[in-house]
């Protein structure tokens, strides 16, 4: 009776007891950090980073999100790379290279005794098949978004349906290999760096059957073939080891890396974790060593806090807002000068960038080579503005409207609400009204502004590689409906610089093209930013690179948590 | 929410009860049921005269932009900043007329549309009302909050969509609710006398037995108002309220500031105290109202 | 008795036919076709054409909708967009993990909330009394994802006694025959991971769980008080019964119907409280997952998500009535 009842309070108990016992243990297990004891450089060290979403896939040539390529350049590696938080092109897989008169064929000496995790040989040959790989991309391969940085680069494949920079690659011996391109080009080599163009094991492309599936038209690829989610094989310092999606991507160190790795980390485990907030709270309770994209917003207590550290990538991003001149009254350059005066920049780069922001006066950073100090300015002057829009005939307030994304976070744009917010506030304090909108990023958002059909809108953009043609050329070489014009003038002046071989000619037509950029004003740039990274305070050596090309070799994770 | 589908289920094999002194002299000694009255009608006193009480407009910035570390409460600004300068106090405020706006309009929508529902079914059995009664058990079947989040993504966001949303999915509650009442006067003493004595079934209905429904909808549209609110904070938190980032909804307000807690931890305990207080008085006057109608729920 | 059961169960399949139906229709009339979220523009008229040709779309509504449940009937669920994994194969990853946490919180909201009535009751309009009832008021108008926070914020990160996110350490590694992390680290005879699981289980399941609980110690408050003033009570304490035998005979377990009833019930609610805790914890189970669908398109896993658990809550109202009848004869009779 009364002892029936307590016996079952009494197993109750004991299982809570012995429960919270086992929790006490738990305790001491849990934010595993490095292995205490071996001092002696050996690799023991688990290392887990928070990172914001599961990789797509694990194929170079098929992906251009952050996080794909974040993991790809751990386990892969490419002809050339960059100096560690830089941009200059150093050797990689290659020793070093030469240069054909015409400037149409690359030459390249291999690094000798390179093989790959599945112990194939790493050679002219595989490098070739890789090259050949690409350029025959068939059918949905071709699709623009999950190709985009060959056809970036490249131009075309071998179907010739578009022109192509790539004519051929020929293994002249062993461990030579040459690229032949259809014409000469200024900027092929930095792209060579790209994670995309990394080198892969072609038995292991073959028999894991890597070209299996289809890439809708977003450009996300769905394998049908597993290569791209088991069996990812390169040359790097880590291999593949286990992928569950939502949980972990866990890669083990390389004992056979040709190269040097002179971190300590064994095991490497990219953890996603959709919540910026989430991320911090892990890293604070020792749940993962370190994550990327920080919140602004967080860098004090993350400066505050002695048990860890925040480190800052090089500013090499713009953020702006977009105006589609298609969209009336954004053709009449008052309205668009009246908009540049009307937001106050200097006070939303203070406010929402936690002082790792500098307010931008053009679409590129001042760390690039082209960047011209002598734009055309536009102080904040609400005053100016009502000038400028009531001169050109217009009844104040003007209605504009004005997107902004959902559930997403730029480096450029940690929070694009709040930019938002306080945009649309300042723009109706002075002579607009504003019709707000917004859509989630993927995939409405940049659906909508891809097509032209928001007036005003925010946007960014982080540098892949260390040209201006990334930036500028990217954005105003064509016309593209989400800018709406058409300006011949600017159009041909980045014609110009791209094809100009002397590098200080370049500088000055690009210097050239950026006047005439901001004094046209197809949009407003507001913000370069230093995009955060928080690691344990007992991590080193991770080197951040402006183009977020972070090999986790180099890190070193001292003592125990 | 989880109160009313519960007492759905008491309610419908209970006897028809009615408003009288008697109800209201029971409704007035409950001190709980006062506590809430009092609250609600501060609330209401408050959405009125926002624009006396605010020192600032919702949208005002009186302070710097800072998304580190907004300001927090002190003299001048009784609950602190916000991260685009504005007055949290003020927002506040005029959130109360957002709410209150936002529990009405939604339990007004789903009590007419349960109301007819449920007359329908109950004075036409039949087939109408297995149709009917039918459509209702599905529509309970699913979780009233994924339901609302399907809705949204139909209508598309906005506060008029969302009202509609929510409102919606407060219909089978009415309807279920009207029925049972309807079926259980039906069987009753009163009802029998006054067939026998040849009185039209529509006019039994319109005079007698829909007024004497009306208590328990009553009480159940408060309960229901409350979990209203809440379901459009609950909506906004998840980031499909209202597309007007500005606008100073409660639950967005948490949602927006829920990565600054430990930095800015006034600006989610104040938008969040706000909607339990709301809450609260509202399930104190449901609750008063449902013991005074009937004293045998008490026991 | 069978025969009550059958009908009950009879009557479920019009309601599962016209759940399915909704549910078709409604992801059917979402904005955005699939063609549309596989396609978006840079999909040109033939292409889009041939989207809908291979997906079956410009067949007639009702022939889609057939293909779709013979699928469903033969288990598959189809596959997700975001992720172009199997919907089944990640709905039994996410599916325990949510019903985990509900379990938790549904133990955390019985253990408590039962004895919580149960002494109330005893004690009716005592101190202990009034104070419960005016607490599992605030309880129920506290929204859910503001305890959560607040939760979170006081435990985790202010004293930083228990984790903040997910339902397990990291760096642990631990196999999941089951996915229910609790029973896999039984199953693998691992403490520590044990420890580990429950203590990440903590924090969600008691937000989770205290709407839940408010209710339950209120029905079981009235369900007692009821009871006990009944008249073959009564008798039995005039008859000089020991009381703690009137207790459990009587009292507890006629008091107990309208709690099971309710223990039922509250898996809408638990599914409702799930996406918003999941959401502040980023527990990886389905309250997560819908969400994502609906942000971010995958009309598949939406579908496929929300039919499941229509269907689950269904069955579940299905065996609460069916034990309701079992436990009180007159239901049955009805």
């Amino acid at each position: 009776m009364r002892s029936v009842k307590r016996g079952k309070l009494g197993a109750l108990a004991l299982l809570a007891a012995l429960s919270l016992l086992a929790a006490a243990c738990s305790t001491e297990d849990s934010g595993g950090g490095g292995d205490e004891g071996e001092d002696t450089g050996e690799a023991t060290a688990t290392l887990a980073f928070g990172v914001s979403a599961d990789p797509i896939v694990l194929d170079g040539a098929l992906v251009s999100d952050g996080e794909s390529l974040r993991a790809i350049d751990q386990i892969f590696e490419g002809l050339v790379t960059l100096e560690p938080g830089g941009t200059e092109v150093v050797p990689g897989l290659a020793t070093d290279w030469e240069v054909s008169e015409d400037g149409r064929s690359y030459t390249f000496n291999l690094e000798e005794g390179v093989t790959f995790h599945d112990g194939e040989e790493f050679n002219a040959e595989a490098v070739c098949f890789n090259f050949d790989r690409w350029y025959n991309f068939k059918g949905s391969l071709q699709n623009p978004a999950a190709s985009y940085y060959w056809q970036t680069v490249f131009g075309g494949f071998s179907d010739g349906k578009t022109e192509s920079l790539y004519e051929s690659c020929e293994a002249e011996e062993e461990l030579v290999v040459t690229l032949n391109l259809t014409k000469a080009s200024s900027s092929v080599l930095s792209a060579l760096a790209l994670t995309n163009f990394t080198i892969a094991s072609p038995a292991a492309l073959e028999e894991y059957e890597a070209d299996r599936g289809q890439v809708d038209a977003e450009g996300i690829f769905s394998p049908a073939g597993t290569y791209a989610t088991e069996h990812p094989t390169g040359t790097g310092p880590f291999m593949f080891e286990e992928w569950q999606r939502g949980d972990r991507l866990v890669m083990t160190r390389n004992p056979d890396y040709w190269g040097e790795a002179p971190g300590n980390v064994e095991t490497l485990i990219f953890r996603p974790i959709a919540d910026p907030a989430a991320r911090l709270q892990a890293l604070q309770s020792g749940e993962i060593q370190g994550f990327d994209l920080v919140d602004p917003q967080d860098y004090p207590t993350i400066e505050d806090d002695d048990q860890l550290q925040l480190l800052n990538r090089p500013a090499f991003n713009v953020g702006y807002i977009g105006f589609n001149q298609a969209i009336e009254p954004l053709d009449d350059i008052a309205v668009r000068q009246a908009i540049a005066h009307a937001v106050d920049r200097e006070e939303i780069v203070s406010g929402f960038y936690a002082g790792q922001g500098e307010v931008a006066t053009q679409f590129m950073p001042p760390e690039l080579f082209g960047y011209s100090d002598g734009v055309t300015t536009y102080e904040y002057d609400p005053d100016e503005a009502t000038r400028l829009l009531e001169e050109a005939g217009y009844d104040v307030p003007v209605q504009l409207d004005f997107a902004y994304p959902t559930d997403v976070e730029r480096p450029y744009m940690p929070d694009p609400q709040a930019n938002f917010e306080a945009m649309v506030a300042d723009l109706e304090e002075c002579c607009f009204e504003i019709q707000q909108k917004s859509a989630t990023w993927t995939p409405d958002y940049l659906d909508n502004v891809d097509n032209g059909r928001y007036g005003l809108y925010l946007l960014g953009w982080t540098g892949d590689f260390g040209d201006p043609d990334n930036f500028i050329g990217t954005f105003f070489q064509t016309p593209q409906p989400a800018w709406g014009f058409e300006n011949d003038e600017i159009f041909t002046a980045l014609d110009e610089a791209e094809a100009e071989t002397d590098e200080d000619t370049r500088t000055g037509l690009y210097e050239e093209a950026n006047n005439l950029i901001m004094d046209f004003l197809p949009g407003l740039p507001y913000v370069h930013t230093e995009p955060g990274l928080a690691f344990a305070a007992n991590v080193t050596g991770y080197q951040p690179s402006p183009v977020s090309l972070e090999p986790f070799a180099t890190v070193t994770v001292e003592g125990g948590q | 929410m989880s109160i009313a589908e519960a007492e759905v289920q008491e309610l419908k094999l209970e006897q028809p009860s009615s408003l009288g002194r008697d109800a209201l002299d029971r409704f007035r000694h409950n001190k709980a049921a006062m506590v809430g009255v009092v609250v609600i009608l501060l609330l209401v006193l408050i959405a009125i005269f926002a624009p006396l009480i605010a020192p600032y407009g919702t949208g005002e910035q009186v302070g710097v932009l800072d998304s580190s570390n907004p300001e927090g409460p002190s003299s001048e600004h009784w609950m602190g900043l916000d991260e685009q300068g504005r007055d949290v106090f003020s927002r506040v405020v005029y959130g109360a007329r957002l709410s209150l706006l936002v529990g009405l309009v939604s339990v007004t929508f789903g009590l007419s549309f349960g109301f007819v529902l449920g007359a329908l079914s109950g004075y036409f059995g039949g087939w109408v009302e297995t149709i009917i009664m039918r459509t209702m058990d599905i529509m309970l079947a699913i979780p009233t909050l994924l339901l609302a989040i399907g809705l949204v993504s139909l209508l598309g966001r906005g506060l008029t969509q969302i009202m509609i949303a929510v409102g919606i999915t407060t219909i089978p509650i009415f309807a279920r609710l009207l029925r049972g009442s309807i079926l259980a006067q039906r069987e009753s003493d009163y009802v029998l006398a006054a067939r026998s004595l040849g009185v039209p079934g529509r006019r039994l209905l319109m005079v007698h037995i829909l007024p004497n429904a009306l208590a328990p909808l009553i009480v159940q549209a408060t309960l229901v108002m409350a979990t209203a609110i809440i379901e459009v904070a609950g909506l906004s938190f998840l980031g499909l309220g209202p597309a007007e980032p500005g606008l100073p909804e409660w639950g967005k307000m948490l949602a927006d500031n829920a990565s600054r807690i430990d930095r800015a931890t006034h600006l989610v305990i104040f938008p969040g105290a706000a909607i339990v207080i709301s809450v609260l008085g509202l399930n104190l006057i449901g609750d008063g109202l449902r013991e005074s109608i009937d004293p045998k729920m008490r026991s | 008795m069978l025969n009550y059961a059958l009908r009950r169960a009879l009557l479920t399949i019009p309601i599962l036919v016209g759940l399915s139906i909704i549910v078709f229709a409604f992801v059917r009339a979402l904005p955005g076709g699939p063609e549309d979220a596989l396609l978006g523009e840079r999909g040109t008229e033939e292409q889009e054409a041939q989207i809908r040709e291979e997906l079956g779309l410009d067949e007639p509504i009702y022939v889609q909708y057939g293909r779709y449940m013979r699928n469903v009937l033969s288990g598959n669920l189809g596959v997700s967009t975001s992720t172009r994994q199997p919907i089944t194969e990640e709905l039994k990853l996410r599916f325990p993990a949510t019903f985990e946490l509900a379990i938790a919180a549904m133990l955390f909201a019985i253990l408590v909330g039962v004895p919580l009535g149960f002494i109330a009751a005893k004690r009716y309009q005592g101190v202990l009394d009034n104070t419960s009832l005016i607490l599992s008021l605030i309880g129920i108008s506290f929204p859910v994802f503001f305890l959560a926070l607040l939760l979170k914020y006081v435990f985790a990160i202010k004293l930083g006694l228990l984790p903040t996110i997910g339902r397990l350490d990291v760096t642990r590694s631990l196999a999941h025959p089951t996915n229910f992390y609790v029973l896999d680290s039984i199953i693998a005879g691992d403490l520590a991971a044990l420890g580990d699981a429950l203590r990440h289980l903590v924090l969600p399941a008691v937000a989770l769980g205290t709407i839940p609980l408010a209710i339950i110690a209120r029905i079981t408050r009235a369900a007692v008080l009821d009871v006990t003033s009944a008249d073959y009570v009564r008798t039995a304490q005039a008859k000089g019964l020991d009381p703690r035998v009137v207790d459990r005979r009587h009292i507890l377990k006629n008091a107990m119907l309208p709690v099971i009833t309710i223990v039922g019930l509250q898996t809408g609610l638990l599914l409702t409280g799930a996406v918003l805790t999941e959401s502040v914890f980023a527990w990886p189970g389905v309250g997560s997952w819908m969400l994502d669908a609906i942000r971010f398109r995958d009309y598949a896993v939406l579908q496929g998500g929300i039919l499941f658990f229509a269907v689950l809550i269904v069955f579940v109202n299905l065996l609460v009535d069916i034990s309701y009848a079992f436990l009180d004869p007159r239901i049955r009779y009805q």
